[in-house]
């Protein structure tokens, strides 16, 4: 496998959140708009490649009945180390989906490369996979993200200095008028509405044609 | 060394690296930390009292202090022991000490059973409206919330008798 096919089978053929179908939960629960998206993305991403990539140059050292733990004891940490940037750094963000980037620690995305490939893979590899991977998990993050954020804001990029400071206050873009937004895309039944009618975009549109003779 | 040996040192090693990582974070970001809360608490006030320009900076004063506003009307900040920890919050009064707002403006208590209590337009934070030290055994507790309920109320009822003796 060259490097680019490794990030790229992460973001495209073994999607976590379209493919795979893992992560729903703060997936769902967090793209309500584009910077809470955002800011779950930058959190999971932070936690994938740095317990992929640690894992994978401890691999030799750990026998097998510590590799658990010990890739709990990393991922937690990195999850808690996430948090806590984020409560300096983005604190109105911080005081909204904390609670979602908190439960990182259980996000099977993470274990699950760090068990099946980072355990098996140089750092390299593993770095690339997990750039890949946390690639793909912020794209549907922040596609759904924008989508829900339209429809139930009517806006698209509102309060994106939450995360990028003061400078990223003026890039709302008002898409709908006020009163014409659907609210029930913001609320937790739109997101499975919207994540459904998505994924089967998704698979529509990456359908192969069947090839005659096979 | 064998690989259990080997297994224990490498976590040991591991837990190690992390705490220390960990402690070193809290150190360095806890002044910035400590700075976000008290702008987020002095916006709480400033929505609670409608007064814009109410102190923007500083440290909020400590909890168990009143601030009298300049109409007359009293800024109090409390702090009560809830079900997950400290829930920290404001209480308006208005110049005859009955009460005009209650805000929490920082609480660990269950999400989805007690989010009520921190949001702007809670109901349940509306009844304390209008009542005094002696008329807030009114308020209803909330089913599921018992401890959280009760530990508010008591809360706000020790901060409002507290300032019963002052001018």
């Amino acid at each position: 496998m060259t490097a680019a096919s490794i990030a790229v089978a992460g973001m495209v053929e073994r999607n976590p959140a379209w493919v795979q179908m893992l992560g729903l939960c703060p997936l769902l629960a967090v793209s309500s708009s584009v910077v809470n998206a955002l800011g779950l993305a930058a959190a999971s991403t932070l936690v994938l490649i740095g317990s992929n990539t640690i894992i994978s140059l401890m691999r030799k050292l750990l026998p097998e009945f510590a590799r658990l733990p010990a890739f709990m004891l990393l991922i937690a940490s990195l999850t808690t180390l996430a948090v806590m940037l984020m409560e300096a750094f983005a604190y109105e963000l911080y005081l909204g989906i904390a609670l979602f980037v908190q439960i990182i620690v259980t996000n099977c995305i993470i274990l699950g490369r760090a068990e099946a490939f980072a355990s098996r893979q140089p750092a390299w590899p593993a770095f690339l996979d997990a750039l890949g991977t946390a690639a793909g998990f912020a794209t549907a993050l922040i596609i759904l993200g924008g989508v829900r954020e339209v429809i139930g804001h009517g806006t698209l990029f509102a309060n994106l200095d939450q995360l990028l400071g003061a400078g990223a206050a003026n890039l709302t873009i008002r898409i709908l008028p006020e009163h014409q937004r659907l609210l029930l895309a913001a609320l937790p039944p739109g997101a499975f509405m919207v994540a459904g009618l998505l994924m089967a975009l998704g698979r529509r549109l990456s359908q192969q044609p069947i090839q005659s003779g096979d | 060394m064998n690989s259990r040996t080997r297994g224990f040192l490498v976590l040991m090693a591991t837990t190690l690296v992390a705490i220390s990582t960990l402690a070193a974070v809290h150190e360095a970001t806890r002044s910035r930390v400590e700075g976000n809360r008290a702008r987020a608490l002095w916006r709480h006030a400033q929505a609670l009292t409608g007064i814009d320009d109410l102190h923007l900076r500083g440290t909020p004063p400590a909890a168990g202090s009143t601030i009298r506003l300049e109409d007359g009307r009293r800024l109090l900040f409390g702090s009560v022991e809830g079900y997950g920890g400290p829930i920290d919050f404001l209480t308006l009064l208005t110049p005859t000490r009955t009460i005009a707002g209650i805000r929490v403006t920082r609480h660990q208590e269950t999400p989805g059973i007690a989010d009520f209590i921190d949001q702007p337009d809670s109901e349940w934070l509306h009844q304390f409206i209008g009542l005094d030290a002696g008329s807030l055994n009114l308020i209803d507790g909330v089913t599921g919330a018992t401890i959280t309920t009760s530990a508010i109320r008591r809360g706000v009822h020790g901060l409002v008798n507290q300032v019963g003796d002052l001018p």
